[in-house]
């Protein structure tokens, strides 16, 4: 092996890996030399704090794509998981009113709630032997149509309520949100990457059958890993009814595929086996940074798709060439 | 599946007043075209182990594009051209970035359902487009013999794709290379260029279905097949074909879609608010998938091994007695 080829070997290895972070520093300074508002402090810290919630609910995806399946239900979980919480938490007399007074109670049991609607997935999924797609695809609709049928076309809104706090609280200038995430984010990198239960899931994504017969409770895992998805989005509309201030059964309507782009985006593979934490956040940010700095720029609306998708093919080829480079092609596509 | 719907509408002509009346009939069918159309195009995908996330907003996009070439020429035939070109461009689209590139079809599809449904919104500032030409809404409300035209031009489609399909080597070479892609290859199939035709015929036929729906409804717009995609996919997998390619078909995907036309319309005629609707659906696709894996399971459930091989979601042994059965 010469020097050459082991320092081209290398380079190509960091750019693979570090993909997202690439696009993400080519994509702001793109919109920060075009758009003068888009680099201050105010629409950075703007930006982090949007992306909050989709950088939640990505980094709880992350764990079960690693293992190889998929969840599209999250976005209607997280409707359903925050109209329970409602209206366990709701305070009697307060519901006539647009305006509910809701209690503290909303926290824990969204959470609950999320995490038990998440290992419904799963136990669909190694009880009846559904295949995860169809199996979060059957709740997507099955979630939403529950949380219509109890929150009905009105939007529930907050007004003082306990729920603003996670929203709206800043300490030392930025978003109590921001800090969660960060915490958690740290923790699913240690959980994923530094314990027996995270290696597992890798492996599982990586060889099923290895994973099976070297006796891993596969099924138990994968259970899990759709409650971690689950608790994550759950927080995620947390972040999101209490930065809006108003619940609708319509929250979180397509939230699932823009989650799973920032997975993607952050070089996850879909077929199981790879995956980072801090990809995804990169790739919620950037997603983010793309509506923002169009929306600076006064780019039509209805072009913010059309950029998305062509950064997510991008970079899937891209990624797909540089692994192959790599030599690893067969696990590539 | 057959009896099932046979059941489904038995019970639903005794419980629900004038649900067996022809108008009623008529108007199932006719709810029933364009999904009939796209269905066979999924199908196809789903055999080959893919998936199309992108034939809702194909024919978005193509109905647009077909209706402003319409306005513009009031013809209908190069509307028709129009369509099918839109989805047939989309169509290659995604096989050249699957099938040359190797990208996995749920993220290829995704992106290019992002943008063509972006690129209807953009050629229609968000508008529906109405004022089709005459002949083609005439067309739309036809009758032959009690049946509408849009029905048979729907059916006739699943025919000719499921003709294909069953009788023809590029529908055996799609059953091979679903069940087992490494034998379809090592018996020369060229795999990847089947690949692209089956993604091509899908944008197509997302095209064609396109057109049938501005005959039905005498309007375009991009978001004309948000509602339809994971209808489509809830058919399709209802019907039986399974997710992971090679067991399936268009009779089967043609039941399906028939039985969640029903379900839809009776618990329309019921009243049912359509969140009611979501959650059959939702609770039936479940069902159906969970009772579809049941009984492959018990076809294939001999040996221990077998039972390894299943839970990781391939069945080999099942898998290679498929592709025995295709060659002889």
């Amino acid at each position: 092996m010469s020097l050459a080829y082991r320092i081209d070997r290398a380079f190509v290895a960091n750019i693979q890996r570090y993909s997202v972070l690439v696009m993400l520093v080519a994509v702001v300074i793109v919109f920060a030399s075009i758009s003068p508002p888009f680099f201050t402090t105010s629409n950075l810290s703007n930006i982090l704090l949007q992306s909050t919630a989709i950088a939640l609910a990505a980094v709880g995806m992350t764990f079960v794509i690693v293992t190889g399946e998929i969840d599209i239900s999250i976005g209607s979980l997280m409707s359903l998981a925050m109209t329970l919480a409602w209206m366990f938490a709701v305070i009697p007399g307060a519901e006539a009113g647009q305006q509910a007074g809701v209690s503290a109670w909303v926290y824990p049991v969204g959470l609950a709630a999320g995490l038990a609607l998440g290992l419904i997935n799963g136990w669909m999924i190694v009880v009846l032997r559904i295949n995860s797609f169809i199996a979060t695809l059957a709740t997507m609709f099955a979630f939403r149509g529950v949380a219509w049928k109890m929150v009905g076309s009105s939007d529930k809104a907050f007004d003082d309520s306990p729920v603003l706090f996670l929203g709206r609280t800043e300490l030392f200038g930025i978003g109590l949100p921001i800090y969660l995430v960060a915490i958690v984010a740290v923790a699913a990198y240690v959980v994923l990457n530094r314990t027996p239960f995270g290696r597992y899931l890798y492996a599982i994504g990586g060889s099923p059958r290895s994973a099976i017969e070297s006796g891993l409770p596969v099924d138990r895992l994968k259970v899990l890993a759709f409650g971690v998805c689950g608790l994550c989005a759950a927080a995620a509309g947390l972040i999101t009814i209490g930065r809006v201030g108003t619940l609708q059964a319509g929250l979180g309507n397509g939230f699932e595929f823009t989650v799973i782009a920032a997975v993607v985006l952050g070089g996850t593979s879909l077929l199981g086996g790879r995956g980072s934490i801090i990809g995804a956040i990169l790739g919620a940010i950037l997603l983010v940074v793309i509506d923002n700095g169009l929306n600076l720029i006064n780019a039509s609306v209805y072009i913010y798709d059309v950029v998305k998708g062509v950064i997510l093919i991008t970079a899937v080829l891209i990624d797909v060439a540089l692994l192959r480079r790599l030599g690893a092609g067969s696990r590539a596509a | 599946m057959l009896p099932v719907i046979l059941i489904a509408l038995t019970i639903l002509s005794i419980t629900i007043d004038g649900f067996m009346s022809a108008g009623n009939a008529q108007n199932i069918m006719r709810q029933l075209s364009v999904i009939l159309i796209a269905v066979t195009g999924e199908t196809l995908v789903l055999l080959i182990g893919g998936i199309d996330l992108s034939i809702g907003a194909i024919i978005g996009l193509s109905s647009v594009c077909g209706a402003l070439i319409m306005q513009f020429t009031g013809s209908p035939l190069l509307g028709l051209l129009a369509c099918i070109a839109v989805g047939a461009g989309v169509g290659s689209l995604n096989g050249l970035l699957i099938a040359r590139f190797g990208l996995q079809p749920f993220i290829v599809t995704f992106g290019t359902m992002l943008t063509a449904r972006a690129l209807g919104f953009l050629l229609t500032g968000g508008r529906s487009i109405g004022m089709l030409p005459k002949p083609l809404l005439e067309a739309g409300r036809m009758n032959v013999a009690g049946i509408p035209l849009v029905f048979i031009l729907g059916l006739a489609v699943a025919v000719v794709v499921g003709y294909v399909l069953s009788r023809t080597a590029f529908g055996r070479r799609i059953y091979l290379i679903g069940s087992n892609p490494r034998a379809a290859e090592f018996s020369g199939i060229k795999v990847n260029r089947v690949k692209f035709q089956v993604y091509l015929i899908s944008g197509t036929l997302a095209g064609v279905a396109a057109y049938v729906f501005m005959m039905r409804l005498g309007t375009a717009s991009p978001t004309a097949g948000d509602q339809l995609l994971l209808q489509i996919i809830g058919a399709v997998v209802l019907g039986g074909t399974a997710l992971t390619g090679g067991e399936g078909g268009i009779a089967r995907s043609v039941t399906g879609a028939v039985l969640i036309a029903i379900i839809i319309k009776s618990l329309e005629i019921m009243g049912a608010q359509f969140w009611d609707q979501m959650i059959v659906i939702g609770v039936l696709t479940a069902l159906g998938s969970a009772l579809g894996a049941w009984l492959s399971r018990r076809r294939t459930r001999e040996t221990k091994r077998e039972d390894v091989a299943e839970r990781i979601g391939h069945s080999p042994v099942e898998k290679d007695d498929s592709a025995t059965r295709l060659r002889n």
